[in-house]
């Protein structure tokens, strides 16, 4: 069998054996994810590549005592840079935003949805999303940036599908309304 | 989203919060090639890691029944200086220690003791052997 089809517990054996090859594959396979997981958190790229490299440098190093068939990498690398982003968000709070990030967020009475584009209707989304409660962010951003079902983000979140359901009901609640203010027209 | 889109996010519908939040996603950047590179090292420091560990422990093994034997061998020889089990036991029991080794001698291998020890000298160098090759093989240690 191609190593590229092997499953994700084959290649994290292979790793753990020195194989090079697997850790590309497996990169490829979950960085880009776990990225705009942490992008869609944290709404700043340096720390969200920073959260993304050490999700990945975690998972490298658990590859011995990888137990096959308990948890799914994906699922695992979700939970392990959910809270990598709590953490920094909880830093976060402890220290006033400076000028250059505050001056990041949208201004939300700048733009009407006529009036802007694609790239500005993503920023205000973007903006939205970055203001919603923690857990909400986690559990829309798991679903619609790092796009995996609701029993696996769930998973990640260390919740029941059922709170899952519940907290992506109010993130998307939330978030339309944020929208209907920012973007104007939304009912 | 245009055009007719706009009608659908006038709407506040769902499939229009989907649509927005499908446009987003879709304008996300791709992963820079300089934070792959990051990941790629570390894997490599950290696979570098895993095979040191592997070899050190690998050493170990190998060195433990050596090990094992010498510090088996030492006993016997303190035994035999003593004159052999029952004297051993005597000079514990004079010592306090009867119930902790000389008392409990006799069932310490599941064998009978015989009269000059030397029997149970050979299986107790056996079991102090297995004994440091179980504490090597279980060290809490080992991969940290």
């Amino acid at each position: 069998m191609a190593l590229e089809e092997a499953d994700d517990d084959r290649l994290m054996a292979l790793f753990a054996q020195g194989d090079q090859t697997a850790a590309r594959l497996l990169t490829g396979r979950h960085a880009s994810r776990v990225l705009r997981l942490a992008r869609r958190m944290l709404n700043d790229e340096a720390e969200a590549e920073d959260v993304a490299q050490e999700a990945m440098l975690k998972l490298w190093r658990l590859a011995p005592d990888w137990r096959p068939g308990e948890t799914k990498v994906s699922t695992w690398l979700h939970r392990v840079a959910t809270n990598l982003c709590y953490d920094r968000l909880r830093r976060r709070r402890e220290q006033p935003l400076d000028d250059e990030a505050a001056a990041e967020i949208p201004d939300p009475d700048l733009s009407a949805f006529e009036r802007i584009d694609q790239a500005e209707r993503a920023a205000l989304t973007r903006a939205a999303i970055g203001e919603l409660p923690e857990r909400q962010r986690a559990a829309l951003t798991l679903r619609h940036f790092a796009e995996v079902g609701n029993e696996e983000a769930a998973a990640a979140l260390g919740v029941s599908v059922e709170a899952m359901e519940s907290l992506l009901a109010r993130a998307r609640r939330g978030l339309k309304a944020s929208l209907a203010a920012r973007l104007g027209g939304w009912r | 989203m245009s055009g007719t889109d706009k009608t659908l996010f006038a709407s506040g519908s769902d499939a229009a919060l989907d649509a927005l939040l499908s446009e987003t996603r879709k304008r996300e950047p791709e992963i820079p090639e300089a934070l792959t590179a990051r990941i790629l090292a570390d894997a490599a420091q950290v696979s570098a890691q895993i095979a040191a560990t592997r070899a050190a422990r690998s050493v170990r093994m190998e060195r433990a029944p050596a090990r094992g034997r010498a510090f088996g061998a030492g006993f016997a020889d303190w035994l035999r200086a003593l004159g052999g089990f029952p004297a051993a036991a005597a000079f514990c029991a004079a010592l306090g220690l009867g119930a902790a080794t000389g008392a409990a001698a006799p069932s310490w291998t599941g064998t009978t003791i015989q009269s000059d020890g030397l029997a149970s000298l050979e299986d107790g160098q056996l079991l102090v052997s297995q004994t440091i090759d179980l504490l090597a093989a279980d060290d809490p240690m080992e991969g940290s």
